[in-house]
């Protein structure tokens, strides 16, 4: 038996900060609005995350799902935050490990080319940018 | 202020939404008869947690409405009373709560603005608590459990999917906004306002308040945001009542400082072009703090105790049974969401009278009624599972507490492989793999606080109390498998061996020791 080939809001999430570049500091900001906001402007461009669902009733759109995952991430061990104000995700080697295992095989299955995820995380992982 | 009718789209399935809701409303307010004599004097009600609490006369002709009474028949906790038994309150006590928070909201932010003139005039105040009212009229039975299943129905996806008008809209505002627009409803306001126009210069404006109750600014009502925020905002009437009187109910001891949140309160203008917002002082950022901790610790202690999510898998299971082998219950197909408004709790305890005494249904109603409740078979955990496989399989079981449509499905399939793994023991609508998902917690990052220099800043660069209120979540995170009694120890290795062999986990001896499952 195999895991679902559904491709879940977190595997979307996992496949983008994959592509975090495996040198240095390997972290995205953990800052809600700056993570929110970048997924939102970027809907348009890549339908399949449109799977996150935005609510445009505070000061800045708000997806349910992306902060579900994000906590997923991170309580399944993929994620970390550090220090006493953990401003920062930092991206795991588990991450990877789990892209590998699972992701890349549901993206194939879902007809998500893999060319499109890097391309999204190339807009979008800038905007991320914890400095 | 001018009126604003929310743009809805033009399509055949929101249309019969709309006929449905119509249907609804035609039951439980047009065939309510208007008094012969309307209500000419405020009327007092006394509430348990705030005291008392004024009506004007036309607010008492509105709660006299079934559609309003149909609440007090809705419990505000769902199954909350089976392990907390004091938490007994029903929506209706909740609604005139929210009206009071409303009340109180509004003086405090009036008191601090009076030496200008009123920043919520009468007529904004009327509305306002006209919100409060129908805010949560839109609530099936056992509220967010009903909701749990329900927004998932194709007639609610409409409305609240991607494409929708409500996108990402709670089901049950949507629902309360729905009712709110309804023929009969705005006939009865109409017939209210003409009653009351003369002496009191009423003018209740239902597209207005659906609108608000959604938390949808309309076109021109970016100026009006912090009216919207009284009703649906970060410290909103709605979330100062419940998470008092949920708390208080259950008994636990929760600390909110209200005296000095409404004290603290102000109005500011944005500074990103947003208009007047709802913010706190500088120095007084303490109640949000405890907002924030408290309904982190409701989440945690209350509402996902285990038995309390047991009892919901149990609701779950007669829905489901219902559905799919009994082609709904009271008529009602359960296909869509509108058929949830006909169901509340004490309807749903009688429809066992309908099904003879040995009718599975009769006994899985009956076996909620009487607290004979599902047990643990499974703790699912970061601590119940071994931490060499912990990453990175935990997260392709972990990821099916998303909400979106599909994870119930793969979560009930889960169940079956289970159930066929342990030789059918019980109906499969008596297994449930439960896998709570995170309270939202986006308070933090909508609140601001103004600063001595007039400034604003957010909440959340001044203090990231978020942080620390999703990792105490996060850490106290349990996920279960659920079944019968008399089922526990055949379920508990299946579920072992099911969901170890599909996700590649190795639960150790606590995922058994937590769940109590004998050796």
């Amino acid at each position: 038996m195999t895991s679902t080939n559904t491709l879940y809001p977190d595997d979307l999430v996992i496949a983008i900060l994959h592509a975090v570049p495996k040198t240095g500091e390997r972290r995205v900001t953990a800052d809600r609005r700056q993570l929110h906001q970048a997924f939102f402007e970027l809907r348009g461009d890549f339908p399949f995350l449109t799977t996150f669902c935005f609510r445009n009733k505070g000061y800045f759109p708000e997806s349910e799902t992306l902060d579900q995952a994000f906590s997923n991430l991170e309580a399944s061990g993929l994620l970390e935050r550090r220090n006493e104000t953990p401003k920062y995700y930092y991206v795991l080697n588990q991450l990877d490990r789990s892209f590998d295992l699972y992701i890349k095989k549901r993206l194939e299955e879902n007809g998500i080319a893999e060319e499109a995820i890097i391309h999204a995380a190339e807009m979008i992982l800038p905007k991320l940018s914890s400095e | 202020m001018t009126s604003i009718q929310p743009a809805l789209p033009a399509s055949a399935d929101l249309a019969s939404f709309q006929r449905a809701i119509e249907t609804f409303t035609a039951e439980f307010v047009s065939c309510y008869t208007p008094p012969i004599r309307w209500p000419d004097r405020p009327k007092i009600i006394h509430d348990a947690l705030w005291g008392t609490i004024r009506l004007y006369p036309w607010e008492v002709a509105i709660l006299d409405l079934p559609l309003v009474q149909r609440l007090r028949q809705i419990r505000q906790t769902s199954m909350v009373n089976y392990v907390f038994p004091g938490s007994n309150h029903s929506r209706f006590e909740h609604t005139l709560g929210v009206m009071h928070q409303t009340q109180k909201l509004v003086e405090a932010i009036n008191g601090e603005f009076n030496q200008g003139g009123d920043l919520f005039d009468h007529h904004t105040l009327r509305n306002l608590r006209l919100a409060a009212l129908f805010h949560d009229v839109g609530h099936g039975c056992f509220s967010h459990i009903s909701e749990s299943i329900y927004q998932y129905c194709p007639d609610m996806q409409v409305l609240i999917g991607n494409e929708g008008a409500y996108q990402s809209c709670n089901a049950h505002e949507v629902m309360s906004a729905q009712i709110l627009l309804s023929q009969p409803v705005k006939n009865f306001i109409s017939l209210v306002n003409d009653q009351y126009f003369a002496q009191y210069g009423l003018r209740l404006e239902p597209e207005r308040v659906a609108n608000w109750i959604i938390g949808k600014l309309g076109p021109g009502d970016n100026d009006i945001r912090y009216i919207i925020q009284v009703i649906n905002g970060p410290f909103d009437a709605d979330k100062l009542d419940y998470i008092f009187r949920d708390a208080h109910n259950s008994g636990l001891p929760l600390t909110l400082d209200l005296e000095r949140l409404w004290a603290s309160c102000t109005v500011s203008n944005g500074q990103h072009g947003e208009g007047k917002i709802l913010t706190l002082h500088r120095g007084s950022t303490a109640p949000l703090e405890q907002i924030l901790f408290s309904k982190i610790n409701l989440f945690s202690i209350v509402y996902q105790h285990p038995k309390v999510r047991a009892a919901e898998a149990m609701f779950q299971g007669v829905i489901e049974y219902a559905k799919t082998k009994e082609g709904g219950i009271k008529g009602k197909s359960l296909e869509y969401a509108t058929d949830f408004l006909s169901i509340t709790d004490d309807r749903f305890f009688a429809a066992a009278l309908w099904y003879a005494d040995d009718h599975p249904l009769h006994k899985m109603i009956h076996d909620i009624l009487y607290r004979r409740h599902f047990v643990r078979a499974l703790t699912i955990s970061k601590e119940t599972i071994d931490p060499d496989d912990h990453e990175p399989h935990f997260i392709e079981l972990r990821r099916l507490n998303q909400k979106v449509p599909y994870s119930y499905r793969d979560r009930r399939q889960c169940a079956k492989d289970i159930w066929e793994a342990a030789g059918q023991p019980c109906l499969l609508e008596q297994i449930w793999l439960d896998l709570p998902s995170d309270p939202p917690i986006g308070e933090a990052d909508n609140t601001f606080v103004s600063m001595p220099s007039g400034a604003l800043k957010c909440m959340t660069d001044l203090f990231p109390v978020q942080y620390w209120a999703k990792l105490y979540s996060a850490h106290k995170w349990r996920g279960h498998v659920f079944c019968p009694l008399q089922h526990q120890q055949v379920i508990a290795t299946a579920a072992e061996k099911v969901l170890g062999e599909r996700f590649h986990l190795r639960f150790n001896p606590l995922a058994r020791e937590l769940a109590h499952v004998p050796h």
